[in-house]
């Protein structure tokens, strides 16, 4: 209960930040409240992660997500953008997957070497820190 | 999480990557300096702080000027704002996200909550 009076006096707690860590990384930190399974699924089944992975505000829509999410498993998203004909896709591979606590894949689609995200969940007292 | 992979930015982050480089620069966000003022203040030899001086003047972070035989150093105009933009934009971009994705996280926790009701 003394959480929840936390979470009002301080609605900051949800808060997103974005620290740089080095000269190619990023890391983003953001609270969740709920337990890490629904956090993870909500990253993990395409059916769920297309609800929130690309918001209205930015300008784009969902024309598909295929997701194997398992190790060694691919991605595929495609979108349509108001601004050009030609649907977007980003794609890539799942390098980890392990459930409830850390996701890792790679963006394949641009023609450098490729961004490389890893996420892990961390499970407190029902909440969850995704970083 | 990293995904950007343009050229000024790589620039710059590269030079910024150096914790003389970001000395140096904190340095001229107080005062302009020469190059020998620099190389002293760092403990340096000359060489040392024109090759530094030059991966930051390429990034667009310094400009020099050379008056008689003396070159002077300053913050570039462009400065540091447009890697505080683009995090920021980045950041937003997550922020945005994240709020959905509250929505369904709440929306996912009543639902096993009502199912976990039905199996009891």
């Amino acid at each position: 209960m003394d959480e929840r009076k936390d979470s009002e006096i301080n609605p900051t707690k949800y808060g997103t930040t974005v620290e740089r860590k080095s000269e190619r990384e990023l890391v983003v930190t953001r609270t969740f409240n709920g337990p890490a399974h629904i956090v993870f699924d909500a990253w993990t089944k395409p059916e769920l992660l297309k609800r929130w992975w690309a918001p209205k505000s930015f300008g784009v829509s969902f024309l598909s997500c295929e997701a194997d999410v398992r190790t060694g498993g691919t991605y595929r998203f495609v979108f349509s953008h108001a601004s050009s004909e030609q649907p977007m896709s980003f794609f890539g591979r799942y390098v980890e997957v392990t459930p409830h606590s850390r996701l890792v894949w790679t963006n394949d689609e641009g023609d450098e070497g490729g961004a490389v995200t890893t996420v892990t969940f961390e499970e407190r007292g029902g909440e969850t820190l995704v970083v | 999480m990293v995904q950007y992979t343009g050229t000024v930015l790589d620039a710059s982050f590269a030079a910024l990557s150096d914790a003389t480089r970001r000395g140096v620069l904190e340095q001229l966000g107080r005062a302009d300096a020469s190059i020998t003022d620099l190389a002293e203040k760092f403990h340096m030899t000359l060489t040392g702080m024109k090759k530094h001086v030059g991966v930051l003047e390429q990034a667009g972070l310094v400009t020099t000027e050379k008056v008689g035989r003396v070159r002077t150093c300053k913050l570039g105009l462009r400065g540091l704002e447009e890697e505080a933009a683009w995090i920021e934009r980045y950041r937003q971009r997550w922020a945005a996200r994240f709020d959905e994705l509250d929505k369904l996280v709440e929306e996912l926790k009543q639902k096993e909550k009502a199912d976990g009701r039905k199996k009891r």
